[in-house]
């Protein structure tokens, strides 16, 4: 209202007037106060505490942003918790069916528990696949990725051409197993009174030979370490009844096997069983006794261990493959490969398509939850304790046994592959220890979201303070207002007709 | 002394209250007008000789106390440059928003930063994304509606003082007019209270527009000097003058250069002080025009720089790379500062507007230098308002390359500090030794594109210009920070592809869910702290680089309240200031109808007495000439 001039007989009139519509003026700010609740239309107008009231809010606002933010992640953790408890629990039924001894595989070739794994992997993937409003929790940063491909398609390869999990393994058991009679890619010789054993070359495939020893001094052991390495054993004199020839073989997978054959005299019944040879009449009869039973032994060696062995490795390979590191694989014909090479995405299935950039998979996914406090629930399909889970899976649902007594050995050595590749290996992942960083993330979380709501009540019940009229205070205010302002109407009326002109007639 | 001498007496007394009657009604039928004062008839015996023959009037008096008058003079014109501070403060307050409404600055703010905190939960969400960009763009509408109001504001200052000129001169007319009659009305000894009332009213509206000082002369009439001197009537008619511009932007600033000035200006024509520049040479300190002009050039001049330095802060914290700075190794320990464009390694990373500070600490005190590039048609010296609190300006020129960068920091530092250009065009500092080293060292390069540049996001742009890249150039006629909140809107690349609020990288490509883009924007935003020129005036000159751009745009709220609520206060605390004169003044120079109505009692008493009287010598004469009859 601009400042008007002075009319100064008027100005009593106009002065007092001018208090009535100042006082008018704050009964309706009161009236406002008390309609809307709050103190002032205007920063200017909430005074010094303007201050708090624009920081607090900027922190109510920050708060709020938190608790959504643990809202979200709430459900998140939830999902992944459901999701690595059932991964945890199919990897402990899958240990624990590879302990029991049923041996019956069906038509097709599959035994009950191996059936079972089958439905168990289907729904492995399906759990890695699991996503939050479009959020796939399992492909590391790239959440718009479904980071893995179908079951099917892991397991048979598709129509393209692309190698699934089990042409892997089949690349990988035949380069193992080389061509009969060397199996295990190891040259069975010897004559005279020699038996050997020699490494096809330098390669990563097959049996190595390891270690060699005999418990007599009448035949004598020697293996050369190479790379190849190659075992004679030589027999000087024959040995006594009873005497041993040790050497250990170890898998592809780094698992090792020692073998022991034993000399048996020629009366012995029954002669020569499995595991022990004859004592011949000269020791070049002996060292030929040898080379049979030596050659009994890696048969049933590579049939079972080995082969066992291969199944592991290429899965492993396979399920550590990603966009960025392709699998490894058995480079040209198998049975005569010398080397691995890294597949492409042309000619392998990459089972998995989610971010593998990250060191830590925790940290793909980071909740900022407090000034300074950032937790991570990121994970990745492809974390080494999921990898193992999946790749027993897949090596004991496509392993196909033939009925009777033919196939059992072999059945045997992939149950105990199975049950020592998910045993608990000190400083490997599993799937449980994602599962504690999850919690020990949402342990914080919880903590955090107390805090916010404590803290939320205590900045809004500030802001509050500030912003908000109080009623009552308000409600007292305007009473006394209107009471002065109907005292100041009346003695305004009154002070009117005190006029010397009213009163002269 | 007989009959005739009482009949006279009495005749006489007739006459003087018929006066008194006239004076009474005119005081009574202008109760109610604006500077009329009261009028009172000065009565005294008539002396015949040594004698009472009966009375006389001496004229008309004015009720009027001359100090009072001054001092109401002075009052109003302080009242209305208070007022009309309050009005544009409280306007200027309103402008920011209703505390925790939707449209106020700091919930757009809040808005934004909570938005980003959402993004960096959940980068790969669509609705994420986009929500981080309407509140973006809600923030720059924002700014623009600001920028457009404040504006306007100033534009309205600019026709009030064009209306008030006007105003103005009326004033000085009608009392050059009033004047004149004045001097000729005393000359011949008539009634002239009518015609000072005029002039006095007519100062009196002057007084709110101006603050004057008003010498009266003896010849009655009236010199008029503004209180810092300038002479604006003395018998002589004067007029102002002033050039009203439209349309008024951010960039229309006063200066003295007319061919510069973007906004009118005053001039005085007609007197000695003709064609003094009034607004330059600050001649006015009160009433409305003074305070239109304190609004215009001023107050909204400095909101217009707080929200541009909102606005350029919020475009270079997202949008500004730092370049790597790190320790030196060695005996002697100082920075490496590495310079190379990422995109074109060979080239310098500084755009013009772009800017390196180097903090110096010696025995003596500590400085801060800031190299601003420039294309080379910077203002040489910088306007020192352009930088950063305490810095001392240096203008580089970037076509000089990074030879000249160099030299130039090198100079800038002065003797003793090693400068040098190493491998990988690194510019290497090290310390004087004695205790002068260097404290520390921070740049900030624009960027230019969306990917390959690093996390940092270039969202908001020059929207009026095109989408250009904001740098803060001060290559051009108006700096480019001047007026870029009404201009600041949204890098059109980032609304038409949302992904890129979180894909900085191609090859290899960001993961959709990598959240380091919204990180960054959500730390640069709310925790960095950035440094903010001193134009805007907060913080002073020691810690307005200590603020976050979330906490800046708090202040500016906060202070602009702060300076609503300051003006009101001063307004009310002069108004009663105003209120106390002019309730002593109209004590004095009011008419009160009371008082009328017991001197119309008296006078009337007085009529009858007198007529009565004439009548008694009537009688007497009656019977006197009955006598002889």
């Amino acid at each position: 209202m601009p400042v008007s001039l002075l009319s100064p007989g008027a100005f009593r009139s106009t002065n007092s007037a001018r208090l009535l519509t100042s006082t008018r003026a704050s009964l309706d700010d009161l009236q406002r106060q008390l309609a809307t609740g709050s103190k002032s239309e205007t920063y200017g107008g909430l005074g010094s505490q303007r201050f708090t009231s624009l920081d607090f809010r900027a922190k109510a606002s920050e708060l709020r942003s938190y608790q959504s933010t643990i809202t979200q992640f709430n459900i998140r953790i939830g999902q992944l918790n459901l999701g690595l408890t059932r991964l945890t629990k199919i990897g402990d039924d899958l240990s624990s069916a590879a302990l029991s001894t049923t041996y019956d595989p069906d038509a097709t070739g599959k035994t009950s528990s191996q059936q079972f794994a089958r439905l168990n992997f289907d729904e492995a993937i399906g759990l890695l696949n699991s996503e939050v409003n479009g959020v796939h929790l399992y492909a590391g940063r790239s959440t718009d990725v479904r980071p893995v491909l179908d079951s099917a398609t892991l397991l048979e390869g598709d129509l393209a051409g692309r190698a699934g999990v089990r042409q892997i393994i089949a690349e990988r058991k035949a380069a193992d197993l080389g061509t009969a009679p060397n199996v295990g890619r190891v040259i069975q010789g010897g004559a005279g009174t020699n038996a050997t054993l020699a490494e096809d070359g330098v390669h990563p495939f097959g049996i190595k030979l390891t270690a060699a020893a005999s418990t007599t001094p009448n035949i004598s052991a020697t293996l050369t370490a190479g790379p190849p390495a190659n075992l004679d054993f030589n027999v000087v004199a024959n040995p006594a009844d009873g005497d041993q020839l040790r050497f250990e073989l170890t898998m592809p997978d780094g698992s090792k096997r020692a073998i022991q054959i034993a000399a048996k005299a020629a009366t012995s019944v029954p002669p020569n069983s499995s595991g022990e040879f004859l004592i011949g009449a000269t020791p070049a009869a002996t060292a030929t006794n040898i080379r049979a039973t030596i050659a009994q032994v890696m048969d049933r060696e590579a049939t079972t261990a080995l082969s066992a062995a291969s199944a592991k490795v290429a899965a492993d390979a396979f399920f550590a493959g990603s966009n960025t590191a392709p699998p490894q694989r058995v480079s040209g014909p198998p049975t005569t490969a010398t080397a691995l090479i890294a597949g492409t995405a042309a000619n392998t299935v990459i089972w998995y398509q989610g971010d593998d950039q990250a060191a830590n998979p925790r940290n793909t996914t980071q909740a900022k939850i407090d000034t300074g406090q950032v937790v991570g629930v990121g994970a990745q399909a492809n974390e080494k304790g999921i990898q193992r889970v999946l790749a027993s899976l897949a090596v004991y649902s496509t392993e196909t046994f033939l009925g009777g007594d033919a196939d059992k050995g072999r059945f045997q050595a992939i149950n105990d592959k199975i049950r020592s590749n998910l045993g608990n290996t000190l400083g490997t992942q599993s799937v449980k220890s994602i599962l504690v960083e999850i919690a020990a993330s949402h342990t914080s979380i919880k903590g955090a979201e107390e805090r916010h709501k404590t803290r939320l009540n205590f900045v809004e019940s500030i802001v509050g303070d500030v912003e908000n009229a109080n009623q009552e205070e308000t409600a007292a205010k305007l009473l006394s207002l209107q009471t002065k302002l109907q005292a100041a109407y009346q003695t305004t009326a009154i002070i009117s007709r005190l006029n010397l002109t009213e009163y002269l007639r | 002394m007989g009959l005739f001498g009482a009949l006279n007496s009495s005749l006489s007394g007739l006459r003087v209250t018929q006066s008194q009657m006239e004076i009474v009604s005119n005081n009574i039928a202008n109760v109610d007008s604006v500077g009329y004062t009261r009028r009172k008839l000065g009565v005294v015996q008539n002396l015949t000789g040594p004698t009472t023959s009966g009375v006389r009037t001496t004229g008309v008096q004015r009720q009027l106390d001359a100090l009072l008058q001054k001092q109401l003079r002075i009052e109003t014109a302080g009242a209305n440059f208070t007022d009309v501070r309050a009005r544009y403060a409280d306007q200027l307050d309103r402008l920011f928003g209703q505390p925790g409404a939707a449209g106020s600055l700091d919930t757009n703010v809040n808005a934004f930063s909570s938005s980003l905190q959402a993004l960096t939960t959940n980068p790969s969400d669509f609705s994420a994304r986009s929500q981080v960009l309407t509140n973006a763009q809600n923030l720059a509408t924002n700014l623009n509606n600001l920028t457009a109001d404040i504006q306007l504001m100033r534009q309205q200052a600019e026709v009030e003082i064009a209306s008030a000129v006007g105003r103005a001169n009326d004033a000085l007319s009608r009392i050059a007019e009033a004047d004149e009659k004045l001097a000729n009305g005393t000359t011949y000894g008539s009634d002239v209270t009518g015609l000072q009332d005029e002039r006095d009213g007519a100062i009196q509206e002057l007084s709110a527009l101006i603050d004057i000082r008003v010498i009266e002369q003896s010849s009655g009439k009236v010199s008029i000097f503004t209180t810092s001197g300038l002479q604006l009537y003395s018998g002589l008619k004067s007029s102002l003058t002033f050039d009203e511009r439209a349309p008024i932007s951010a960039n229309s600033l006063f200066t003295a250069d007319p061919l510069t000035r973007g906004v009118g200006t005053l001039r005085l024509n007609g007197l000695g002080g003709a064609g003094v520049d009034i607004i330059e040479s600050n001649l006015f300190r009160a009433g409305e025009i003074a305070a239109h002009i304190q609004m215009r050039d001023k107050t909204l001049v400095e909101a217009q720089a707080q929200v541009d330095d909102l606005a350029a802060s919020l475009a270079s914290a997202v949008g500004d790379r730092n370049p790597t700075v790190s320790a030196t190794n060695g005996v002697n320990s100082g920075f490496d500062i590495s310079l190379p464009d990422v995109l074109a390694p060979a080239t310098l990373a500084m755009k013009a507007g772009n800017s390196l500070t180097i903090d110096v600490s010696s025995p003596t005190g500590n400085r801060r230098i800031q190299l601003i590039a420039t294309d080379g048609t910077a203002p040489v010296p910088l306007p020192p308002e352009v930088g950063e609190a305490g810095a001392t300006l240096i203008r580089f020129d970037r076509a000089t390359g990074f030879a000249g960068l160099q030299a130039a920091v090198s100079g800038a530092l002065g003797a003793g500090f090693a400068v040098t250009l190493e491998p990988g065009n690194t510019l290497r500092i090290l310390d004087a030794g004695g205790g002068n080293r260097v404290t520390s060292a921070r740049a900030a390069f624009s960027t230019s594109g969306l990917t390959g540049e690093g996390p940092e996001l270039p969202l908001f742009v020059d929207a009026a210009a095109g989408g250009t890249l904001y740098r803060g150039s001060l290559d051009n006629l108006n700096p480019e920070k001047r007026g870029f909140a009404g201009r600041i809107g949204l890098n059109a690349a980032v609304v038409a592809d949302n992904s890129k609020l979180v894909v900085f990288n191609t090859a290899p490509a960001t993961p959709q869910g990598d959240n380091t883009r919204p990180k960054l924007l959500l730390e640069r935003l709310t925790s960095a702290p950035q440094a903010f020129s001193r134009a805007s005036g907060i913080g002073g000159n020691a810690s307005s680089a200590n603020f976050s751009v979330t906490s800046f745009a708090r202040r500016i709220v906060e202070d602009q309240g702060a300076n609503a609520a300051s003006a009101i206060n001063t307004d009310e605390g002069q108004k009663v200031v105003l209120r106390s004169v002019e309730s002593r003044f109209s004590e004095i120079s009011g008419v009160s109808i009371d008082q009328e109505m017991s001197d119309l009692v008296q006078i009337q008493t007085a009529y009858a007495a007198n007529a009565r009287m004439v009548s008694a010598v009537k009688d007497l004469f009656d019977t006197l000439l009955r006598i002889g009859s």
